[in-house]
């Protein structure tokens, strides 16, 4: 390994082994003089923010990236693009969400400009997938056998009914305003659509380990589902008020940003090597 | 053998695990033996020895495919290093 490959990952590493220890110990003990002196709220978003801002925009880059570097007839190029737009306005969001909370120093309001474009990327993240999905399936190469498809789909079957019947059907329960209600509702229900195909993408990637592919996807996917993870509990977390699980949320957002770029530098790289 | 000195036919299982060699780093191994497996059961790709034209055939249909995952310039570099190696066992190829 080259000694700038060392440097890239090591700062990949070091990002998301910063942003585990500052907020994990926070769930467990929040009243430490660590987090009343020290990591303070302001100090913790201070970290948090600039490091989601960074790691987003370096997904969507690295995603246009590879993109570019596909030929314009490839029938997977409008999957990068998508993917690509869906982290920009991901981007856009977490940006409006760092004006409220570093410039002005007040905590960013729910609902907020900044779900428009939280919920738009999440829907081009939906079509990415898709797009990916039906591209790979038609590459003529083996992506999984259909036996297997259909254990994928069986067990998120069993995920979508547990997550409806636990996390998103209770939130109807409690009184909301029709915004919050359709966003607490929404986020949710479209995160349970994305997992989905990302699903199918994985059980796919399950047969390039030991390849390159295996990195560039397993970063990816497990990416997407950390969030997706953060935005079904931020849903419930908020409709419930609890407020204590705000730093898992925060290593959940965080992380997930981290290991989507780190796996989309290795596609862009892929597609770039002559 | 050809006139030329050339070999006109390789052994097919030799020549499969040079391709296998070619891409499993990009794909992983089991993704190129079943793919590998796919292409000569849809091209009747049987026989234990391969002429240079079915070489070229299934080059062919795996570089479409590799095309979708991992861009065309790693792709053709692929396929050069399967020729090169193909030219080093002394298969001439177009």
């Amino acid at each position: 390994m080259s000694p700038e490959r060392l440097g890239i990952n090591a700062l990949f590493m070091a990002a998301l082994l910063a942003i585990l220890a500052a907020f994990l110990p926070q769930a467990i003990w929040p009243d430490s003089p660590i987090y009343t002196e020290v990591l303070t709220p302001t100090a913790l978003l201070f970290l948090s923010s600039p490091v989601k801002l960074f790691f987003l925009f370096l997904a969507a880059s690295f995603a246009f990236l590879t993109y570019r570097g596909f030929a314009p007839n490839n029938p997977v190029r409008p999957a990068w693009l998508s993917l690509s737009s869906g982290f920009f306005l991901f981007f856009l969001g977490q940006a409006i969400l760092g004006w409220y909370q570093l410039i002005r120093f007040i905590p960013s309001p729910f609902p907020s400009p900044a779900d428009f474009f939280f919920f738009s990327g999440t829907v081009l993240l939906i079509l990415s997938m898709w797009l990916f999905v039906a591209a790979y399936g038609k590459s003529g190469l083996s992506v999984g056998s259909r036996a297997s498809f259909l254990l994928s789909g069986i067990i998120y079957a069993g995920l979508a009914s547990f997550l409806i019947y636990k996390v998103i059907a209770p939130l109807l329960s409690v009184p909301q305003t029709r915004m919050e209600l359709l966003l607490n509702l929404g986020y949710p229900i479209l995160d349970l659509v994305l997992i989905f195909p990302v699903f199918l993408l994985f059980r796919s990637a399950l047969t390039m380990r030991g390849g390159v592919l295996w990195k560039v996807w397993s970063f990816i996917l497990a990416g997407i589902l950390a969030f997706t993870a953060g935005d079904i509990l931020y849903s419930h977390f908020s409709v419930f008020e609890y407020k204590n699980l705000d730093p898992l949320l925060d290593v959940l957002y965080a992380s997930s940003y981290i290991l989507i770029a780190r796996g989309t530098l290795v596609q862009a790289d892929l597609v770039r090597r002559t | 053998m050809a006139e030329s000195g050339i070999l006109s036919n390789i052994d097919r299982q030799m020549f499969l695990s040079m391709i296998e060699s070619a891409i499993s780093p990009y794909i992983g191994a089991n993704m190129a033996r079943a793919s590998l497996k796919m292409h000569c059961d849809r091209l009747n790709l049987f026989n234990p020895v391969f002429t240079a034209e079915e070489c070229e055939i299934l080059l062919e249909k795996l570089a479409k495919g590799l095309h979708v995952f991992i861009g065309e310039h790693s792709t053709l570099a692929i396929i050069q290093e399967i020729h090169q190696k193909m030219e080093e066992k002394g298969i001439h190829v177009a």
